[in-house]
């Protein structure tokens, strides 16, 4: 047998519906897709039929992982998890999702690259994989309707401590278009609300007990250049963190004194970076909180979107001021109880929650319509509107079809969605929880959003934010400093300044990088590595990917080469977003969102430039600029199928 | 019998307040001393607990006067002159398991694994590192400073 480095080898298929189980061999996939997002690109490309329910036996829940995946590289633990997604407004189509946390490692050891889960069991049951690719399907009706955390503990509990699993809670069960797929405390894969495609498959868990057997015969994955691989992670570590540091940890959070101890917590294998060190988030394990579910500890990860369970004032600009603060230990509470009943954050906090305050204050949505008191200064507020959303009591009930669903089932509020496009909400658009993203930047965003197949802003846009606001690891750079960066990726200063110029190039490299990012994959709060506030001119390594896929499979690649590859997954996305119908017309969607004003500024969106940027956008692509739609040239020169 | 003093040895030590669980530690030791990366691989034994944060690691304490040396019938195990460590050498291993019954902290921790080295079977264990000239790889991987390497004449 030929040595393969990066890769466990296999992927495991499963059907629910007769419970057979067989393996293919990764290579079918991965060849010339890396992983991840590109191999479950490629898995769906040949096997979902456009228009398929996501609820039907036919969706396929894919999980991928990467050939970083489980070894020495940043935020390694990372995984992919796509297929038709429930919460894809107003039709559903195919998306993905990644998660952190350590499951997609403890998937590789045990022999698998990959799960593939199509059919739909009569009752519930959960799935096991231990002792070399042994995979079990067991009665699930003892965890069925458990929250999350209870689901982990008790199948750690049955299986051992080295087991490590996902699992879905009340949310998914319930078929919820927001639910997510959960591990650990507060690792999740949120978009597309697969949490309920689990749920129609009435698959609660996957479980994996990876033998800690030195003699196993599988599930060691080979590393092509230990001794290179060791170098990157201290370059990495260097450019992230300045290098091995002691952790200290701010005394305040959100403005509020921290009376309870917080120990820092990385919220994916192998992660070097403490994101949003010095800053009011990051991701801790809070410890001896008062009166809480787990007696003396909060396990809560306050980052991204969960500080907006603490506080939150729109900007001066929005149509209508939404302003709240919550008692520290409270909102704890409340993010903790997402996480358990598997409830996506970013839709509940920056969508639905958003939505029924401007509704509320314009007097839309009223009290008798929640049958609770609307007050986000109350924590009940936010306990009551997460149970009636997981278990689809009343309001919760519409609300449980994601906020676009709900708006059109009252038949009123719409005007004040803070949804974009396809049933996402705002991120990275100036409209929103990201009101402070100014002009011109929300124009890139705009491109992101337009010919994405979900929110972009999770997996592909936040190296771009980070460069501009300095975010997660790094802090703010100075204008010059930003400007020499930008011009170096993108060909001018002007994709950080002016208008609608120099739009299109870094919205194309970051959708082509976002590709690679999460086929490897690694994590996109950390890569692309664009600025660092640990070198002499803020200028971070774009080259680190390429490096690091070289060093573990010994495949010499470029950064370009690598660009290259992210580019072919990117378009076979775009063929398999066309054969459900996507187009230049849908891409055009976005255009009534950004036509509102922005929350800073009140600019609006200048539609006869933006469609000009569009028309440029797809000529760089390489896209029929009529349709939208890969030309055959194209797809040729990337080694893609031609369509018909 | 009579025990013959040994050369003290260094030793990893833990700070568990400052480990954010990351993991990191078991790869970069499987990745050195195995080319590959695999927890039952790695000479230290991380096990993350994120319901409460207080994750464990599991590694040879380099016994003062250490029972797998002197229960090893073939001498396999062996004092590193420069570091003290402990280590088992796999040549001379023959599997018997003899250092796993005379290990203080086994079985309740694992401290000596096995692994398959062609057909034969033979255990390993936590050697520091003794041939790398910056020390234990894991202590210079580990992101936090949640691990630090104690040499034998700063050991109390």
């Amino acid at each position: 047998m030929i040595e393969q480095y990066g890769y466990a080898g296999k992927i495991l298929r499963i059907n629910l519906s007769d419970g057979k189980i067989w393996m293919e061999d990764t290579r079918k996939y991965a060849d010339n897709f890396i992983g991840g997002r590109g191999a479950a690109a490629k898995i769906a490309w040949e096997e979902l039929k456009p228009n398929t329910d996501p609820f039907s036996p036919q969706n396929k829940l894919i999980f991928m992982t990467g050939p970083l995946t489980g070894v020495l590289s940043p935020g390694s633990g990372r995984m992919t998890i796509a297929g038709i997604a429930p919460q894809v407004y107003p039709k559903p189509w195919y998306t993905r999702s990644n998660m952190g946390g350590r499951f997609g490692s403890e998937l590789k050891y045990s022999g698998f690259d990959g799960i593939v889960v199509e059919g739909t069991s009569e009752k519930p049951v959960y799935m096991w994989i231990h002792s070399e690719r042994n995979v079990e399907l067991l009665d699930a009706d003892e965890l069925w309707g458990l929250d999350t955390f209870t689901t982990q503990k008790k199948l750690t509990k049955r299986h051992g401590r080295d087991t490590s699993s996902i699992c879905i809670g009340p949310a998914g069960e319930n078929l919820v278009r927001i639910a997510t797929i959960q591990t650990e405390t507060g690792n999740a894969a949120g978009q597309g609300g697969f949490g309920a495609v689990m749920g129609s498959k009435k698959l609660k868990a996957i479980s994996i007990t990876s033998t800690r057997n030195g003699a196993k015969e599988i599930g060691k994955i080979n590393v092509a250049d230990p001794k290179r691989l060791v170098e990157l992670w201290r370059r990495c570590t260097k450019l992230l963190q300045g290098g091995q540091i002691v952790p200290e940890i701010p005394s305040n959070f959100m403005g509020a004194e921290v009376k309870y101890e917080r120990k820092y917590h990385a919220c994916s294998h192998a992660c070097p970076g403490l994101c949003g060190r010095g800053r009011d988030y990051g991701s801790f394990i809070w410890k001896d909180v008062p009166n809480r579910l787990y007696h003396t500890t909060e396990t809560a990860q306050m980052m991204c979107i969960a500080p907006n369970f603490v506080a939150f004032s729109s900007e001066k600009e929005a149509p209508v001021k939404v302003e709240y603060k919550v008692d520290l230990s409270e909102a704890l509470r409340a993010k903790n109880l997402s996480d358990m009943l598997g409830i996506n954050q970013w839709d509940f906090v920056a969508g639905a929650v958003l939505w029924i305050l401007m509704c509320h204050n314009m007097g839309l949505i009223m009290e008798k319509d929640l049958k609770c008191p609307v007050d986000p200064n109350n924590p009940d507020f936010w306990v009551k509107l997460l149970h009636m959303v997981a278990y689809r009591e009343g309001f919760g009930d519409i609300l449980a079809d994601g906020t676009a669903r709900a708006a059109e089932r009252l038949g009123k509020g719409s005007e004040y969605l803070p949804y974009v496009t396809c049933g996402f909400a705002e991120h990275g658009a100036g409209r929103g929880v990201w009101g402070f993203f100014e002009y011109p930047f929300w124009i890139v965003g705009a491109l992101l959003w337009a010919t994405d197949s979900r929110d972009p802003f999770s997996d592909t846009g936040h190296s771009y934010a980070r460069l501009i606001y300095g975010l997660h690891y790094v802090l703010p750079l100075k204008v010059n400093q930003i400007m020499k960066i930008a011009k170096e990726l993108w060909g001018s200063e002007k994709a950080v300044t002016g208008d609608y110029e120099f739009k299109a190039q870094p919205a194309i490299w970051l959708q082509n990088r976002g590709c690679v990012t999460s086929s490897l994959p690694t994590c996109d709060w950390a890569f692309p590595i664009v600025a660092s506030n640990f070198t002499e001119d803020g200028s971070g390594d774009t080259s680190i990917e390429s490096e690091l896929y070289s060093a573990v499979t010994g495949v010499d690649y470029t950064e370009e080469e690598l660009d290259r590859v992210g580019e072919r997954i990117f378009n076979l996305e775009r063929l398999i977003a066309a054969r459900e119908g996507r187009n230049r017309k849908v891409d055009e969607n976005v255009v009534s969102f950004f036509s509102k004003p922005n929350w800073t500024r009140r600019i609006t969106l200048d539609q006869d430039k933006f469609r000009a940027l569009l028309d440029e956008y797809y000529e760089l692509r390489g896209w029929d600029v009529k349709t939208g739609i890969p030309t055959k040239s194209k797809l040729e020169e990337l080694g893609l199928p031609v369509r018909c | 019998m009579s025990f013959q003093a040994v050369k003290k040895s260094g030793v990893i030590k833990f700070f568990p307040e400052r480990c954010t669980g990351c993991g990191v530690c078991e790869l970069a030791c499987a990745l050195y001393h195995e080319n590959g990366c695999n927890p039952a691989l790695s000479r230290i034994h991380f096990i993350k607990d994120s319901f409460t944060g207080n994750h464990i690691i599991e590694v040879c304490v380099q016994c003062l006067s250490p029972g797998c040396y002197y229960a090893c019938p073939t001498k396999a195990v062996e004092i590193d002159p420069k570091s003290g460590a402990r280590y088992i050498d796999e040549k001379k291993c023959t599997g018997c398991g003899k250092c796993v019954e005379a290990c203080p902290l086994m079985p309740e921790k694992e401290i000596i694994r096995f692994k398959k080295v062609g057909n034969k079977r033979v255990f390993f264990k936590c050697d520091l590192c003794k041939d790398r000239v910056e020390g234990p790889i894991c202590v210079e991987c580990c992101p936090a400073s949640a691990l630090t390497y104690v040499r034998e004449d700063e050991r109390r």
